[in-house]
């Protein structure tokens, strides 16, 4: 019974903290990346959402500090 | 992580590198860490909120957009070699020529945009005056007005430099343009207003720190030092917090 609730929960992102749980979908092939920010990252000048950069090439870096 | 680093100080505002903690890492120690691996102090943003999730199983992950907002390339940059690169510059190239699909008598409007040349890509579209060209005067007029925005927020935060260079291209771009014209006007007002002396001075000094320690052991207490001292010398601005913020991160321990 465990597993099937846990895959559940980590679907729903319960499981997997914040940064899951403010994960944008992925758009359909062709679509723009078209997601606001709930905080404004930190050098954002102002930027709130994804679509505010159109135009210019965005480098998205994932990264873990450890 | 270095490479997103160099590809934002080498194409500077022609691209922007966000950069996307994914191990929950709690914001000031993912910051504090970020500043002693000497990452910041340039245009790249950060964030621990992922604009789209993630494809592989590991870290790092890359994921480059192209100037359309679609995705191009996502997976690990080890994987991608000179790829990478190659299709930021032919992303940055393509952003000052007309959209895809373009007709041919609108490239001149679009390139006049790109070029920041607002009020004469308006008059380019209302000579053309058909359909298609309505179109791309209402996205020119959308796009500006979306800056002027960005300005505002920008002056909100106490970056008053950022905010003049982006209102100084505003102004001269939207030069013959009555209504954004007035816009612009009104946004350069409220940075002239005597009450953001301070901040204007506030946000100087700790732009020029920033500036100075960022690839040299920022978290020197030398350095820390003279934070705090900006801290206090322009205490209730912006700016000042900024630097607060850079003295508090500098105590984190990070080896924990």
């Amino acid at each position: 019974m465990k597993l099937p609730f846990l895959k559940l929960a980590a679907a729903s992102g319960v499981l997997a903290g914040s940064a899951w749980i403010s994960s944008g979908a992925r758009p359909e092939p062709g679509s723009p990346v078209d997601y606001s920010f709930r905080e404004p990252p930190l050098n954002s000048l102002g930027i709130k959402s994804m679509s505010e950069l159109r135009g210019k090439p965005i480098v998205i870096d994932f990264w873990g500090k450890n | 992580m270095p490479a997103s680093v160099k590809l934002q100080e080498l194409y500077g505002d022609d691209v922007q590198v966000v950069f996307v903690e994914c191990q929950n890492t709690s914001k000031d120690v993912y910051q504090a860490f970020a500043w002693k691996m000497k990452w910041m102090g340039n245009g790249a943003m950060w964030t621990a909120e992922r604009p789209l999730p993630t494809k592989g199983n590991g870290l790092p992950e890359t994921a480059l957009i192209g100037i359309d907002g679609t995705v191009l390339m996502q997976g690990n940059p080890g994987d991608f070699g000179k790829k990478l690169e190659a299709a930021v510059a032919a992303e940055i190239k393509k952003a000052k020529e007309a959209p895809a699909g373009t007709p041919n008598e609108l490239k001149k409007a679009w390139q006049l945009f790109n070029k920041d040349e607002i009020a004469a890509a308006i008059a380019e579209c209302e000579k053309v005056a058909n359909d298609a060209a309505g179109k791309a005067k209402i996205e020119f007029v959308k796009r500006t007005t979306a800056r002027l925005e960005r300005a505002k927020r920008i002056l909100e935060t106490g970056q008053i430099g950022a905010a003049e260079k982006l209102l100084g291209a505003l102004e001269k771009g939207v030069k013959g343009h009555a209504e954004l014209e007035a816009k612009v006007a009104e946004q350069k007002a409220a940075l002239a207003a005597p009450a953001l002396a301070s901040e204007r001075e506030a946000d100087k000094a700790f732009a020029s720190f920033v500036a100075k320690i960022a690839r040299e052991k920022p978290f020197d207490p030398g350095n820390v030092k003279k934070a705090e001292a900006l801290a206090s010398k322009y205490k209730g601005t912006k700016s000042a917090e900024r630097a607060e913020r850079f003295v508090a991160l500098s105590k984190i321990e990070l080896n924990k």
